[in-house]
C-alpha cells in the first residue's frame, strides 16, 4: 500500500479533468492505496479532498506517488512537481491555445498561456511517467522532450456507466419528441469548441435538406464567455434558425441522457480537443458521430464515425443527411461506435490500461 | 511506440471493420436494453441494421465517398454560400444606400432596394464591438483596486526584496486615505460601466430579436401584397376580356 497523492487545481462534478481525477481515486483506493486528492478549489463531496498546500507532508516519502493533472496553468503545481522527492507522474489532458481567447477574456487567455509556458517546464522536470488522453496530447509533450519510453495514453475516467444506470429525463424527452430531426452536439459553450461551424452546417442542413430539424446545444455557460454565447445566439438569428437551435445550457445528467436519446445524430466540430469525452458518451449511447477531425478528434473516433479534414459546412449537412435519411447507415454507424467504446473507452479497459502503466513504475 | 505501449495497444486493434460476432453481441448487450427510444424511426433503424450490416462489414470510406459525391452534386445546383454570407450582403447593401444618400442614384435600379432600410437598421445595431468592450472593461477590473496587494516585485531577489516589500507596504498604508477613496470612485463607476453594457446588451439581443420578428412579417405582408395584385391583374384582365367580346 502507498500513499498516491492526486494534484488537481479544480475539482467539480462535472468536467472530464475532474471525473478522470476521481475515477483515478477509486481505482486507486480500490487497490487499497490510500490516497487523497489537493486541489485549490474543490465542491465534491464523498473523496478525500485537502488543500494543495499541504500536500508536502503527505508525500515526504520517496515510496510515495505523486500525480498531476495538467489542464491550464498553475504555477504552484510546477513547484510541488519539481521539490518533490517522491515518483511523479503528469497526465496530461491538454491546454487550449491561448488564441482562442483572445478579445474574449483575459482571465482564460492568461491561464491557458501559463498552461502552455508550464508545458515545457513539465517536459523538463523528468517526472517518472508521462500520462496522456490521447496521441495528440502525446505528440505535444514529446516535441518538449518527454522520452518515448515514460509515455503511455491512458484515456480519461468517465461517468459514462453511470449516466447509462439513470433514468433519462421524461420532461425533456416530451419536449423534444415531436417528429422533428434532433442533432445533438455537447461542449461547454467556448471558443475552441467550434460552435459557429457547428451552426453553419446546421444551417445548410436545416435549409438546404430537412426543414424539420432541430439542432440541441448542450454545455455550460461561462459568465466569462457570454459575450461568445450571445454572439452564437446573434449568429443563428442571422441564419433564420432563432427557432431551430436549442441552447440548452448545463443539464443534469438525466437530461443529458434524454438528450442522447433523443439525438439522430451527434455532431462535433471542436477546433481543439485533447480527447472529447462527448463523443465518447454518444457512442456509448449508439448515436452515430459527425465530427471535423481537429486535434484529438480523429484518435477518439476512430473509424467508428464520419470524421472530416475541413469544417465543410456542406459536408457535414450531407453526412447529417446520410445520417438521417439511411437508417441502415446510421444504425451501423451507432454499433461500430457501440463497440468501440466497449473495446477502448469502458471504466474497466481504462482502468486497466492505467494499472498496466503504473505497473511500469517499479 | 515503446515496448509498454505496445504492450498495452495489443489487445485493442482499430476496428476498421465491424465484426459479426461483436455486432450481434452489441445488438443483444443488456445494457442497451434501456436504451429505449420514444421515436419509432430509430427502431425501425435498428432493426434495418440488424437485417443488413450484421452479416457484412461497413465500409466508412465507401460512405464518404458517396456523401462527398452527392454533397458536390448538390453544390454546384444549390450553393450554401448564399446562405452563410447574409452578414456580409446585409454590409455591401448597407453600402450601398449610404452611396445612395451621398447623391449616388443608382440604388433606384437595385432589385434589393426595398430591404435597405431593414439591412442597415440591422446593421447598425451588429456594429457594437461588444468583445472589444468586455475585454476593456476585464482590463480595467483588474486593476480597479488600487492599493490593494504589495506588489511582488519579483524582479529582485533575497533580502533586498523582502525590505522593498516592506517599504512598498508602509508607502501603501500611508497613502491608503487617498487610496481607499479612489478604489471606492472606480469600482462605482466601474459598477456602473457594467451595468450600462449589460443593459446594452440585453437591448441589442432584443433588437435583433424584433427586427427578425418583423422582417418576417414584412415578408409575408409583401407575399400578401404581390398575390393581391397578380389578383387584381387578373380579375383586370378578365373583366377586359368580357368588354371587348361582342
Amino acid at each position: 500500500m502507498a500513499r498516491v497523492a492526486l494534484l488537481v487545481p479544480c475539482l467539480t462534478d462535472a468536467d472530464a479533468v475532474s471525473n478522470d481525477v476521481l475515477g483515478m481515486y477509486s481505482a486507486l483506493e480500490a487497490r487499497g492505496h490510500d490516497v487523497c486528492i489537493f486541489a485549490f478549489f474543490w465542491n465534491v463531496s464523498g473523496p478525500k479532498v485537502r488543500h494543495f498546500t499541504k500536500i508536502e507532508r503527505f508525500i515526504d516519502h520517496p515510496s510515495a506517488l505523486l500525480i498531476y493533472h495538467h489542464s491550464t496553468g498553475w504555477g504552484e503545481a510546477l513547484g510541488i512537481v519539481r521539490q518533490a522527492r517522491c515518483r511523479r507522474i503528469v497526465k496530461y489532458h491538454n491546454v487550449t491555445p491561448p488564441e482562442f481567447f483572445e478579445r474574449i477574456h483575459t482571465d482564460y487567455v492568461n491561464a491557458c498561456r501559463d498552461g502552455r509556458r508550464q508545458l515545457v517546464e513539465f517536459a523538463r522536470a523528468g517526472c517518472d511517467l508521462y500520462l496522456f488522453d490521447s496521441r495528440y496530447n502525446m505528440r505535444e509533450l514529446m516535441f518538449e522532450g518527454v522520452h518515448e519510453a515514460a509515455s503511455f495514453i491512458i484515456p480519461p475516467f468517465h461517468k459514462i456507466d453511470r449516466l447509462m444506470e439513470l433514468n433519462a429525463d421524461l420532461a425533456v424527452l416530451d419536449r423534444y419528441s415531436d417528429g422533428r430531426t434532433n442533432v445533438l452536439s455537447v461542449a461547454r459553450l467556448a471558443p475552441n469548441k467550434g460552435h459557429a461551424a457547428l451552426i453553419d452546417a446546421f444551417a445548410v442542413y436545416h435549409h438546404h435538406y430537412n426543414p424539420a430539424s432541430r439542432l440541441l446545444i448542450v454545455g455550460k455557460v461561462d459568465e466569462r464567455l457570454s459575450i461568445y454565447a450571445d454572439s452564437l445566439r446573434l449568429r443563428a438569428m442571422d441564419l433564420d434558425l432563432a427557432n431551430s437551435v436549442v441552447f440548452c445550457g448545463e443539464v443534469p445528467d438525466s437530461a443529458l441522457k434524454s438528450y442522447y436519446l433523443l439525438a439522430d445524430a451527434f455532431m462535433m466540430t471542436s477546433e481543439h480537443e485533447g480527447f472529447c469525452v462527448p463523443i465518447v458518451e454518444a457512442m456509448a449511447m449508439s448515436v452515430p458521430v459527425v465530427a471535423y477531425g481537429s486535434s484529438a478528434v480523429p484518435g477518439t473516433v476512430g473509424k467508428a464515425g464520419i470524421v472530416w479534414d475541413d469544417p465543410d459546412p456542406d459536408l457535414l449537412a450531407g453526412s447529417l443527411d446520410r445520417m438521417v435519411s439511411d437508417p441502415e447507415a446510421s444504425a451501423a454507424l451507432g454499433k461500430m461506435g457501440r463497440v468501440r467504446y466497449e473495446s477502448r473507452f469502458t471504466r474497466e479497459k481504462i482502468e486497466s490500461r492505467f494499472m498496466t502503466a503504473l505497473d511500469h513504475l517499479s | 511506440m515503446s515496448q509498454s505501449q505496445q504492450e498495452l495497444a495489443a489487445g485493442e486493434p482499430e476496428l476498421a471493420v465491424l465484426p459479426v460476432d461483436s455486432a450481434q453481441r452489441i445488438s443483444e448487450a443488456p445494457a442497451l436494453s434501456h436504451l429505449q427510444t420514444p421515436k419509432k424511426k430509430r427502431g425501425q433503424r435498428r432493426q434495418a441494421a440488424s437485417q443488413s450490416h450484421d452479416t457484412q462489414p461497413f465500409d466508412i470510406a465507401g460512405l464518404k465517398a458517396e456523401i462527398r459525391a452527392s454533397v458536390d452534386e448538390k453544390r454546384s445546383r444549390l450553393p450554401s454560400n448564399a446562405l452563410l454570407a447574409r452578414r456580409s450582403e446585409a454590409r455591401s447593401l448597407s453600402a450601398a444606400r449610404n452611396s445612395v444618400k451621398a447623391g449616388v442614384s443608382a440604388l433606384d435600379n437595385n432589385p434589393d432596394a426595398q430591404n435597405v432600410d431593414d439591412e442597415l437598421a440591422r446593421e447598425q445595431i451588429s456594429s457594437v464591438d461588444w468583445l472589444a468592450i468586455d475585454a476593456s472593461l476585464t482590463r480595467v477590473r483588474q486593476h480597479v483596486e488600487i492599493g490593494g496587494s504589495v506588489p511582488e516585485l519579483s524582479r529582485l531577489k533575497g533580502p533586498v526584496r523582502h525590505a522593498a516589500r516592506l517599504v512598498a507596504a508602509v508607502i501603501l498604508l500611508v497613502s491608503r486615505f487617498l487610496t481607499n477613496r479612489q478604489s471606492a470612485f472606480n469600482i462605482a463607476g466601474l459598477t456602473a460601466l457594467h451595468q450600462l453594457a449589460e443593459g446594452i446588451r440585453r437591448m441589442h439581443l432584443s433588437y435583433a430579436h424584433q427586427i427578425q420578428r418583423l422582417e418576417k412579417q414584412l415578408s409575408q405582408l409583401r407575399k400578401q401584397q404581390e398575390e393581391s395584385t397578380q389578383a387584381r391583374a387578373r380579375s383586370f384582365k378578365r373583366a377586359s376580356r368580357e368588354d371587348l367580346k361582342p
